[in-house]
Parts: structure tokens; C-alpha cells; sequence
């Protein structure tokens, strides 16, 4: 079966697409399905329908598990959407500060891997 | 408006490449008590001349997407049945497809579709080097309502201008669709930056045909006019015939690729290019006065 | 095969490369779907033959069965309808011709009449290469619904040359979806490579094979050429920038007419690029 990988964006000023800091307040969903050799064989593009909202973060996991991705990564996530995540059997990577390209580079040579729950700033979570 | 002390400049082209952007830095370099606002939305390239600091981003939400729930689907299909689009295959909407619509949604029986706002690009409120306002977007990549953006873009910048400011100049978007529409809204002048060739001289004349829709006042710069003195002139006599304004011709100038590397306006790299640059802004400011005249004869 | 040409910025040379594409090859076919201002055409010169009228859907309400509800505003996402009481106003601009309005009137008082929007023409040149615009109405707002329209005359059985609109909006992602592969013109500026980064993006996201040309290239300006092999991206030709050229394509003279070294290289490009679709499985038409 092949990989699917969500990524949550968030685009900068200088129109280069990052990892999101905060997945629930990123632009959109980006997933990636990548087939043995970890090449993409697939790109997929989900709204964020919390935008402008700041509750509710935890009915995010629900809407991406229905994307039946393996992994999602994000700058930075909630002890609850963590949980939340692992319960749908969807791994978390958290990676603030990359670009888009960098960390599905790194992703893809393995060296992207596990998370860090943030504690503090307005979590609903 | 209250305060409206300023004039707005758009800077239209119809077709890409003729020097709009160039131009719309050249001659708005001349003046000292500006706002500038690139409302080329799909495509932003101003900021990389001007160097701007960005205060606050905003997003911009331009409509909403489709979402079918698949727990809450019973796979009916109604939905791919009536959306126009294309977006619905598989009970998956597509998301570049997706119109936005809403139809899905209101329509699915077991309403399974999520239908929410979707972020399609953010704007930026800038200050150059000299305080001046600047104000640039960027929709994201395949995304529409440009138009909807622009109109944004510019009612923020507008709400932070003060009495100083006398022009407000704005760098518009190719093309005579919603977007061009949006950046007209409410202008005084608009400035047309045309090339001597058959593709510049057929795209001015249908982007003139949608100007003279609105009853707005415009004028032409003739860039690199030197590359067909022939058409050159038939565009001079065009705009006679039309009781158009030429407000200036500037020669090709390879160097010109060079002083946009170095983020310079053209008018310091070339004195002709100063010259001409210092003429539009005073034909524009002619013209501006002739028709606030007018108006006042009018009332 | 299809072939789009896109570029993030406009006046890169997107028509020049896929006129002179369509005209090095043998029954080729064209079509310009940059509505708003096409300009194949004026290159190509075609003997046009034909001029289909193409139409939007919009709401149109019989008052005898309507009782101003509202209902059909509730449901329009794009304001296009409005009540005012006594009527209810329908904004033709802001129609996107969904159909909800009718669909939910609970008295069965909208139907649906047609508005023109354009024109898709047709002709021949160079013989026996098929030659295709679209002329979006001066005044309407949208060029996706025609786009479509003028896309549909793609051929199956020759090579097709998809001529995009600039930018990175709806327009070109119509215009360029569905195309075995992308050729992206950029010029040699930092303008260029900026909107070049955008280009990309989007093919990236919609998984459209693509390939660069530099045209007006100058060695002053290596930065595109940085980008594009940090990015692994490949370089189909370098068109040096030439006044001479610009000077002939004022005149609606492309540059593949004057010189046989570059029509030997756009027959060398189409060649890469046919390689490369077939390789990767997609059929090649």
C-alpha cells in the first residue's frame, strides 16, 4: 500500500510553502501519496475548514483521517490532537520552521521522524 | 470619501511584457507622497523593486470548498450529478474544480458535505525605505476571485492613507477580466503601457474597448518604441483619431533588465527615460486638472 | 500528445514558443486559451473558417410564480442575486451559472436562459495544421467557462499546442490541467524567476510533467538557471535574447521562420518531450 503523507501549509511572504507552525491554523492540507521508491505518484489538496476560527481543533484530526493518510506533519501540535491522531493510527512529526521542500526531503530519507507536543499557547486542545 | 485628498493612477497593459510595472516604478518614483499597491494579484512583481518591510500579513479568503464526509456519505451520488464543474468523482470533490458553489452541500441528503471557507491567498501591509505605504497580495497558485482580492487590497490600503498622501499609484493586472475591473474601481486616470507590435497594439485596442465601457479618463505610453518606428506611429495616429492622450514614448534600453536586478528606477539609469517620466507625470497632472475643472463647470 | 505552455509571467514569450512550436510541425494543432487577449493568431495567421458563439447560463425568474421568498438568494454563494422587494435583481457578472437558484426555488420560478460570453473561431494554416482561439466578450468577467469550451477542440490523433493565459490563477490551471506536459517560458530577469517559482508551484500540485525555456536569455542573469538545477528541473532551450527577433515578432514574424538552426531545436525540444510522456506510460495520442 502505498504512503500517504499529509502536510499542513502555510505560504510566507516570499511565496515559498512551509510547514505550517501550527497545524490548526495553516492555509491547507497538502498530501502526498508516494509509492515504493518514495517518489510522488500523487498530489492532493484540502481546504482548512477551521480558517479564521480558533476552536474546534480537535475535529481536525477527524477531517484528515477521511484524507486515509499514514503520517502528518506540522510545525506544532496540541497534547489532545496528538492523541487524537495516534487513536486514528496516523503518525505525528512535528517540524517547525521547514519549507515544504526540505522537509519532505527529509521525510523521505528517513530523517523526519517524531514529535513534540506544545503546551501553552491558546489550545482549545 | 472623507480625505480623499489623493489621486488614484492605474497602470494597465492588456498584454504582459510592455514594461506596466517598470513604468508604473519609473514614474511613480517622481513623486515623493505616494501609496503604492500592486494589485497584479495572480503574479506580484513590484515588491521586488521596491524592497518592501511587511508590517502585518492578512489572509484572504476569496469563497469556499466542498468536503465530502465519508462516514456521513451514503454514496447517493446526487451530488456528482448536479455539479457543474467537474469536482465531483468517486464522492471525492476535487479541490482545484470545486467552484465553490455550495449546490453539493445544501443538496446532500444525508448531509455529508462540509462546506467552509477556503484561505486562498493573504495580502501585505508594507512600508518602504521612506514610510511610503505598500500594499501587495499573492493568490495562491489555481486559485480564482482575483478580482474579489484586489478590491480587498485595495480598500485596506486605503483606510490607512492620511492627508498627506497625493496619489495613490497601483500597479494593475494583465488582461480585461474581473480583476482589471476591481483595480479601475474608483480610479482617476489609468495609464496604458503599450508596445510598437501587432500583439501590443490588439490587446491595447480591446482593453481600450473595455475602458471606454466605464467612461474613464486614460492616456498611453508607447514603451520600446523604437523596436517598430512603423507601428509606432500608426499607434500615434490611432490615438489621435480617438482623441486619446499620448503621455510619452521611452526607447528600448537593454540596461533596463539591469537596473531592475539592482532594484533601481529607470529614470536614474537613463536621463531620456527621466525626461519622459518627468512629461507623463506632468501630462497626468494636466489632465487631472482639466477634468476636475470640468467637473466643477459641470455642477 | 498535448503540449500546454504556461508561463507565471506574461510577455515571457508563451505565444512565440507555442506558435513556433505548432509551426515546425506537420498537421499540428493550436489552440490559444488565453481568451481575454489572444494573440496566436497574429502570429500563425490562419485562414479562419468558422465562429461558434458560446454562451453562460444565467437565472431568469417568472415573476407569475415567484413570491419573492428569497430563497434563491440564501442559496447563490456569489451574490449574484438580490432582493429588493418588489424584484429580485440578478447581477449577470457575478453568476457562475451553478444552477442552485433554480434547483432550490421552492416555486419552480427560475428557469435558465443563455448570455453570450465569446466566440471560439476556427481555421487552418500552414496548410493542414488546425487553428483554434477564444475571444472572451469585452466586459464579461470570467474566462474559465470559455477556456473550457476552446479546449475541447483538442485533437486526439495530432499533436496539440495548448497556448496558456499568464498567471497562476483558474484561467491557466484550466487551461494547462489535463496536458501530458507543461512547457513553463521564462525570460531572464527577476521578474521572470519569480513568477517562474510560481508556475512551478502549481504544476507540482496538479502532477503535470514540465520543462523550462529561457527566453531573451542573457548570461548577466544566472540566477533562473541556479534555480532551476537546485531544483532538478529541466531546461528544454535558451533562446538568446535578440533585438532582431523582438524587431520581427513586432511585425508578427516568428523567429522560427528566420532561422533553421532554432526550428531545428523547437523539432529537438517536441522530441525530448515526446520522449519523455511515453516514458513515463502516459499515451501519447
Amino acid at each position: 500500500m502505498n504512503h500517504r503523507l499529509a502536510i499542513a501549509i502555510e505560504e510566507s511572504a516570499d511565496s515559498k510553502e512551509k510547514v505550517a507552525e501550527h497545524f490548526g491554523r495553516c492555509s491547507k492540507f497538502l498530501v502526498y501519496e508516494m509509492d515504493e521508491n518514495k517518489d510522488i505518484v500523487k498530489t492532493e489538496q484540502y481546504f482548512n475548514p477551521l480558517n479564521g476560527h480558533h476552536t474546534g481543533n480537535c475535529q481536525l484530526p477527524g477531517y484528515i483521517q477521511q484524507f486515509n493518510v499514514n503520517t502528518i506533519i506540522a510545525g506544532g501540535m496540541g497534547r489532545k490532537a496528538v492523541e487524537n491522531f495516534h487513536g486514528f493510527n496516523i503518525d505525528v512529526i512535528t517540524a517547525p520552521g521547514l519549507e515544504l521542500n526540505e522537509a519532505f526531503e527529509l521525510f523521505k530519507n528517513g530523517k523526519l521522524a517524531g514529535y513534540q507536543e506544545c503546551a501553552g499557547h491558546e489550545h482549545e486542545c | 470619501m472623507p480625505g480623499n485628498n489623493y489621486k488614484q493612477i492605474v497602470f494597465l497593459s492588456g498584454k504582459g511584457g510592455t514594461g506596466k510595472t517598470t513604468m508604473a516604478f519609473a514614474v511613480s518614483s517622481l513623486i515623493k507622497d505616494k501609496v503604492l499597491i500592486d494589485c497584479d494579484v495572480d503574479a506580484a512583481n513590484l515588491y521586488l523593486l521596491v524592497d518592501p518591510v511587511s508590517q502585518r500579513e492578512y489572509q484572504f479568503s476569496g469563497g469556499k470548498k466542498a468536503f465530502i464526509q465519508k462516514e456521513k456519505c451514503n454514496e447517493c451520488g446526487l451530488c456528482e450529478t448536479l455539479c457543474r464543474f467537474g469536482a465531483i468523482k468517486n464522492f471525492t470533490v476535487d479541490f482545484l474544480n470545486c467552484e465553490g458553489c455550495g449546490f453539493c452541500a445544501r443538496a446532500c441528503p444525508s448531509e455529508a458535505i462540509l462546506f467552509e471557507k477556503n484561505i486562498s491567498g493573504s495580502y501585505f501591509d508594507c512600508r518602504l525605505d521612506d514610510k511610503t505605504g505598500f500594499y501587495y497580495a499573492r493568490l495562491f497558485p489555481g486559485e480564482g476571485n482575483s478580482g474579489k482580492l484586489v478590491s480587498e487590497i485595495k480598500k485596506k490600503a486605503k483606510e490607512s492613507i492620511n492627508g498627506s498622501v497625493k496619489y495613490v499609484f497601483i500597479d494593475g493586472p494583465p488582461g480585461i477580466g474581473c480583476p482589471v475591473n476591481a483595480s479601475i474601481a474608483e480610479t482617476d486616470f489609468v495609464v496604458l503601457v503599450t508596445e510598437p507590435s501587432l500583439s501590443g497594439v490588439h490587446d491595447l485596442k480591446r482593453l481600450i474597448q473595455l475602458l471606454q465601457r466605464f467612461n474613464l479618463k486614460f492616456g498611453v505610453i508607447i514603451n520600446k518604441h523604437d523596436l517598430n518606428p512603423g507601428l509606432t506611429s500608426e499607434i500615434e495616429l490611432y490615438l489621435q483619431n480617438e482623441k486619446l492622450p499620448l503621455l510619452g514614448k521611452y526607447p528600448f534600453d537593454k540596461r533596463i533588465a539591469e537596473s531592475i536586478k539592482k532594484k533601481i528606477p529607470v529614470t536614474e539609469i537613463n536621463k531620456e527615460y527621466k525626461i519622459v517620466s518627468e512629461n507623463v507625470l506632468n501630462r497626468l497632472e494636466n489632465y487631472l486638472a482639466e477634468s476636475k475643472k470640468q467637473k466643477l463647470m459641470e455642477q | 500528445m498535448i503540449i500546454s505552455i504556461a508561463s507565471g509571467k506574461g510577455g515571457t514569450g508563451k505565444t512565440t514558443v507555442a506558435a513556433s512550436m505548432a509551426s515546425v510541425l506537420n498537421c499540428s494543432v493550436y489552440i490559444d486559451c488565453d481568451v481575454e487577449e489572444p494573440n496566436g493568431h497574429l502570429m500563425l495567421k490562419p485562414e479562419f473558417k468558422n465562429e461558434e458563439t458560446v454562451y453562460k447560463l444565467l437565472p431568469k425568474i417568472d415573476y407569475n410564480k415567484c413570491n419573492l421568498c428569497g430563497r434563491c438568494v440564501d442559496v447563490c454563494e456569489f451574490n449574484a442575486l438580490i432582493n429588493i422587494k418588489f424584484e429580485i435583481v440578478i447581477i449577470e457578472e457575478l453568476c457562475h451559472s451553478c444552477g442552485a437558484c433554480s434547483y432550490f426555488c421552492p416555486g419552480k420560478a427560475i428557469t435558465e436562459v443563455e448570455k453570450e460570453i465569446g466566440v471560439v473561431r476556427s481555421g487552418m494554416f500552414n496548410g493542414n495544421s488546425f487553428f483554434f482561439d477564444g475571444l472572451l466578450r469585452v466586459g464579461e468577467v470570467s474566462a474559465v467557462p470559455l477556456i473550457k469550451k476552446v479546449k475541447e477542440k483538442t485533437s486526439t490523433k495530432n499533436i496539440t499546442i495548448i497556448d496558456s493565459p499568464p498567471g497562476t490563477s483558474c484561467s491557466m490551471v484550466e487551461t494547462v490541467k489535463d496536458s501530458d506536459y507543461c512547457v513553463l517560458v521564462t525570460e531572464s530577469s527577476p521578474f521572470g524567476l519569480s513568477d517562474l517559482k510560481l508556475a512551478v508551484g502549481v504544476l507540482k500540485t496538479i502532477n503535470i510533467p514540465f520543462g523550462v525555456i529561457i527566453n531573451k536569455y542573457s548570461e548577466n542573469f544566472p540566477d533562473t538557471e541556479k534555480y532551476l538545477k537546485e531544483e532538478n528541473i529541466r531546461l528544454l532551450l535558451k533562446i538568446p535574447f535578440d533585438r532582431e527577433i523582438a524587431e520581427n515578432y513586432s511585425k508578427g514574424i516568428l523567429p522560427v521562420e528566420l532561422s533553421e538552426k532554432l526550428k531545428e531545436e523547437f523539432l529537438s525540444v517536441l522530441n525530448e518531450i515526446r520522449v519523455e510522456v511515453e516514458s513515463t506510460g502516459i499515451n501519447a495520442g
